[in-house]
């Protein structure tokens, strides 16, 4: 899986995308029926039909909204849920024993327990290893059934519980845009009380977590010797001397005698604690590297604005651009996730000719950016000038995919779409 | 206002307030404003807690309160002397975010499928729950009577002697006020910071629009939990705060939800989702409780000569005040008095696109 740098192109012969046999049944309703599509990478394909034929649906099942009836997706030959890993498994077994933990003192009584390891001594006589050897002679005076039973039960609910969230959110979202598929929305879903650039930079987190933003010489310089430890020693210094007064109090008490080596630390605490606010007013973020980061990533975010025409609006609140600015600004929103494959769900809705026409262009300039592109579309203008394959859905089935040629020519298509007279363009 | 505005604020007012006590004492009056205003720091550290919440994240926690009870409670378990732990002050206060932190995610992890109305009846239930364990964990937490004495702010008998100019009491008062206020304006600081990096715009895209911000890559679980877990840590360092300044960890129905309520009074009375707003709204609401009621009370009492009539005793009447600002604040300015930009855009346009 590529997570940063320029999207990779895999050899022709394994498609970028591959669907198999999805279904998708809401109840009663089969709103996509054992539909196969294939996507190569560095194409323009595009999924057409008449309304309500679960185009949308098809969409919202690849990119993880919808938990599909049966059927496969995989991206670049990969299935896009979450492979089961060791560590997986290690996560469920920790949860389990945690669980099975509280459970067992709730079996001993937490407060019978914290009574007999930690009060039955004066606080001068406790030590560590008399505690653990008081809790495991509380224990044995315990019920040892009832303590075993609540053990299993406690386990059991937090390693089940565990996975059954695991297996619930295999296919998520993110998880999905996480492998390198992007969209766009039908009805368009910016924030929109968020600026043009800021609704940017938030599809451009995972790289500004990991600081893999910008490219080339300006990624090198983001990088360069300053991530990520400038958190570790703005905090570090206050909590050693912390950890160091905690550990006095611990075995002196609150009485200390000689108040030198706690006057210093405390002075060293607050002096780094102070220091380090004065240097967050200063550069603005909690770490100097992500600063460095948010810097470039602004930049990018910047050019990607250029590419689809919105860098004059960059500081404008989102729901103050017109409709067609909205739509290309979704289009920069998930290109800044740097996808391998775009899906554009109906991209030329509510636009005029001379924005259909920009829109076509600006496609085919993702495209060579080396973006894959699938887009539903009902403008046949559009499908048919920018696609190289086209898949059509007429009630949740697929009943043809070519090159716009063959569509075209499709007697079946024809009957059920395009109508009698070849028209729609 | 700007974060270094705030910290020149706090910088130009902290040594005024010590001249009010002794004016007051002149008067007549006992005022003890600097002990007051540590309960108007401790609590603008709740509100602002609340904020991330409710306010960047738009999770409606009613259950604040459990967690600055643990807070306390922890503090109380680490420092006081029956125990042996006897962490101090300072290191209570960096165990007992973390122990607040950690509730935070075990109660968070399992809610967070839960959307709005039901996220406040679990979190509401938590509180309660909570507040009934620790008056019933007797052996641990001493019930009713709470754990005490929670020692005090501890700093070397030289600072002391300088900062008290040899009174013990008046250096305890201000040591207490002092490290409460730099607490505070620690806490505004950072939040101020975060609410322009990227974990601040994945809050708000999270409450503008998650199934939106989720297939751009953000992940909503882990965000979510991310802001509950910070909110709380934040509550428990208001708790052992708290739990200092009274050195007792309390009766545990001071963790009650009227005390949430109270504090989410405090926040959507300031602005919900802005820093000014939540400081402004507990210094309004707190201030009010505990530094203008005492005097109003004080005032009838020497006017009336007996007050033993709940009626006439003015802070009898506080809730229904709250309740009237609050019904009053929703029908003329829903966004709260100092609202973020965004949420007030966001408040307005609803009705628009209904």
């Amino acid at each position: 899986m590529s997570t940063s740098g320029t999207p990779l192109r895999t050899s022709s012969d394994s498609p970028l995308l591959r669907v198999r046999k999805l279904t998708l049944r809401f109840g009663g309703l089969t709103a996509v029926s054992e539909v196969d599509l294939d996507v190569q990478p560095g194409e323009i394909a595009a999924v057409i039909g008449p309304n309500g034929a679960g185009k949308t649906s098809l969409f919202n099942a690849i990119t993880g909204i919808y938990e599909p009836t049966s059927g496969e997706v995989e991206l670049d030959g990969n299935d896009v849920r979450l492979p089961m890993t060791g560590k997986v498994v290690a996560g469920w077994l920790a949860t389990g024993l945690a669980s099975s933990l509280l459970f067992l003192f709730i079996a001993a009584g937490i407060d019978a327990t914290w009574k007999a390891v930690v009060k039955a001594h004066p606080p001068w006589e406790f030590t560590i290893s008399g505690a653990f050897s008081d809790l495991f002679a509380h224990f044995a005076t315990g019920n040892a059934l009832l303590m075993l039973l609540f053990s299993l039960v406690g386990f059991a609910i937090g390693a089940l519980g565990a996975r059954a969230v695991w297996l619930r959110s295999r296919r998520t979202p993110q998880g999905v845009a996480l492998q390198g598929v992007a969209r766009t929305f039908q009805n368009i879903r910016l924030f929109h009380h968020m600026g043009v650039l800021e609704n940017v930079l938030v599809a451009m987190d995972r790289h500004l977590r990991r600081g893999t933003v910008g490219s080339g010489s300006a990624a090198k310089s983001a990088l360069d010797g300053r991530f990520p430890h400038g958190a570790w020693l703005d905090l570090g210094l206050p909590a050693v001397c912390v950890v160091a007064m905690a550990g006095l109090g611990w075995t002196t008490g609150d009485g200390v005698d000689d108040e030198t080596l706690p006057s210093i630390l405390l002075l060293v605490m607050l002096g780094a604690a102070l220091a380090w606010l004065v240097r967050l007013t200063r550069r603005g973020t909690l770490t100097g590297s992500s600063r460095v980061v948010e810097a470039v990533a602004r930049q990018e975010a910047m050019e990607l604005l250029k590419f689809v025409g919105l860098d004059k609006r960059a500081g404008d609140l989102a729901n103050s651009l017109a409709y067609g600015e909205q739509r290309r600004l979704e289009v920069a929103r998930a290109l800044a996730t740097r996808p391998k494959l775009l899906l554009l769900d109906e991209p030329a809705a509510g636009m005029n000719p001379s924005e259909t026409v920009d829109l076509m262009a600006l496609v085919r300039s993702i495209r060579d950016r080396g973006v894959t592109v699938l887009l539903i579309e009902h403008h046949m203008r559009v499908v048919m000038g920018i696609s190289d394959h086209i898949t059509v859905l007429v009630h949740g089935k697929r009943i043809a995919h070519g090159t716009p040629e063959e569509i075209r020519r499709d007697p079946k298509v024809i009957e059920a779409y395009l109508g009698a007279d070849d028209g729609g363009h | 206002m700007t974060t270094e505005s705030l910290l020149l604020i706090f910088a130009v007012l902290s040594p005024i307030f010590p001249v009010f006590d002794l004016a007051g004492e002149a008067a007549g009056l006992q005022l003890h404003l600097d002990q007051r205003l540590v309960t108007i720091f401790v609590y603008g550290i709740l509100v602002v807690a609340l904020n991330v919440q409710v306010g960047y994240a738009g999770l409606l926690q009613l259950g604040i309160a459990a967690f600055f009870g643990i807070g306390a409670m922890a503090t109380g378990v680490m420092t006081v002397d029956k125990y042996p732990f006897h962490f101090g002050f300072w290191g209570a206060l960096v165990c007992a975010p973390l122990v607040a932190a950690v509730a935070g995610v075990v109660i968070g992890a399992p809610t967070l499928r839960l959307r709005g109305d039901y996220l406040a009846i679990v979190t509401i239930g938590f509180g309660e729950v909570l507040r009934t364990v620790l008056i019933n964990l007797e052996n641990i937490t001493d019930g009713p009577r709470g754990l005490n004495p929670v020692p005090e702010v501890w700093t070397p008998s030289w600072l002391r002697d300088w900062i008290g100019a040899g009174d013990a009491g008046e250096a305890n008062l201000l040591v207490m006020y002092y490290t409460a206020l730099l607490v505070l304006v620690a806490a505004v600081v950072v939040l101020k910071v975060i609410e322009n990096t990227r974990i601040g715009r994945a809050f708000v895209a999270l409450r503008e629009d998650e199934l939106a911000a989720a297939c751009m890559g953000l992940d909503p679980g882990r965000i979510k939990l991310m802001a509950f877990a910070g909110g709380a840590a934040l509550s428990g360092l208001a708790g052992c705060l708290y739990a200092t300044n009274l050195t007792t960890t309390a009766d545990p129905t001071n963790y009650d939800f009227n005390n949430a309520v109270m504090v989410l009074c405090c926040l959507i009375i300031g602005g919900l989702g802005s820093l000014r707003g939540a400081l402004l709204g507990a210094a309004l609401l707190i201030g009010f409780d505990n530094v203008l009621s005492p005097l109003l009370d004080r005032a009838i009492q020497v006017a009336v000569g007996d007050a033993s009539h709940p009626l006439a005793r003015f802070s009898s009447w506080r809730w229904f005040l709250f309740g009237f600002a609050l019904i009053f604040m929703m029908r003329l300015r829903p966004e709260g008095l100092f609202p973020a930009r965004r949420v007030a855009a966001e408040l307005h346009d609803e009705p628009e696109e209904a």
